[in-house]
């Protein structure tokens, strides 16, 4: 899927579930082939490159967040690891960047809104988008 | 109908309504054409598992929808929401729901239209 950066330590990165679409997926979870799974949301836009914020879940995390048992701000701001990923991807003539980011430096407008959370559903729609 | 030069043979597909009613996008400020470039327009290079949903426009048909959408994405809280009334002379939709609402449509839009003149910032927080 496009909107996944390529040949970075993130790895071979596959999308399991869409949870917000708009022209693409913009809000999903996406495993790589060692099967860490990430969450991810986009931050930013412009002509040239798009911002993504990722962060790596454990199995039973991933099943809170996508029970609604966790808020999907709360699945950033308290990473398991109390880092995030933000990703920039460019044009194929441009390698993705990555940052490391302490949970502790995220501001709140690079977050969900306080109190969003997945309501049950975490398997993929085929009619707008699929790994 | 005629279709936009992007849209690929076989799309919209045949289960495709005409457009009506109101509809709800996103735009970075007053509606311009740049807000209504389908991905493939905005990535030609990039693949995509079905043409025919990248050449179309993400729409919602409630307020409620793009008020989720909003909440949770950041990306789109920097963004306005405006609403635009359609009919069958601006192209074909159909229900594209995501997981988690109905109200998501994409919009294959007739050749020749211009519908930032025709779609209104709006305050979605009035409206839900």
């Amino acid at each position: 899927m496009s909107v996944l950066p390529t040949d970075t330590f993130l790895g071979k990165l596959t999308i399991q579930a869409v949870y917000e679409y708009y022209d693409k997926p913009v809000l999903f979870a996406c495993q790589n082939a060692a099967q860490t799974q990430y969450l991810v949301v986009l931050l930013d836009e412009t002509d040239q490159s798009e911002v993504w914020l990722y962060v790596a879940l454990s199995a039973e995390r991933f099943a809170q967040v996508g029970q609604g048992k966790i808020t999907l701000r709360d699945a950033f701001k308290q990473a398991e690891d109390d880092i995030v990923y933000e990703v920039t991807t460019f044009g194929s003539s441009h390698p993705t960047q990555i940052r490391v980011l302490p949970t502790h430096a995220l501001r709140d407008e690079q977050l969900p809104a306080a109190g969003e959370r997945l309501e049950g559903l975490v398997s993929d729609n085929p009619q707008v988008a699929s790994g | 109908m005629k279709f936009r030069s992007h849209i690929p043979e076989n799309c919209p597909p045949e289960d495709a309504d005409v457009s009506s009613g109101s509809v709800y996008r996103m735009v970075k400020d007053d509606p311009s054409p740049e807000d209504f470039l389908s991905f493939r327009e905005l990535k030609p290079d990039k693949a995509y598992p079905s043409e025919c949903i990248a050449s179309g426009l993400s729409v919602y048909t409630d307020a409620e929808g793009i008020r989720r959408l909003r909440s949770r994405v950041p990306r789109f809280r920097k963004m306005n929401v405006a609403i635009g009334e359609l009919d069958e002379n601006h192209g074909k939709m159909k229900n594209t729901p995501s997981n988690m609402h109905e109200s998501h449509h994409t919009w294959w839009l007739a050749e020749d239209i211009e519908p930032w003149t025709f779609f209104a910032v709006v305050n979605i927080e009035d409206e839900t």
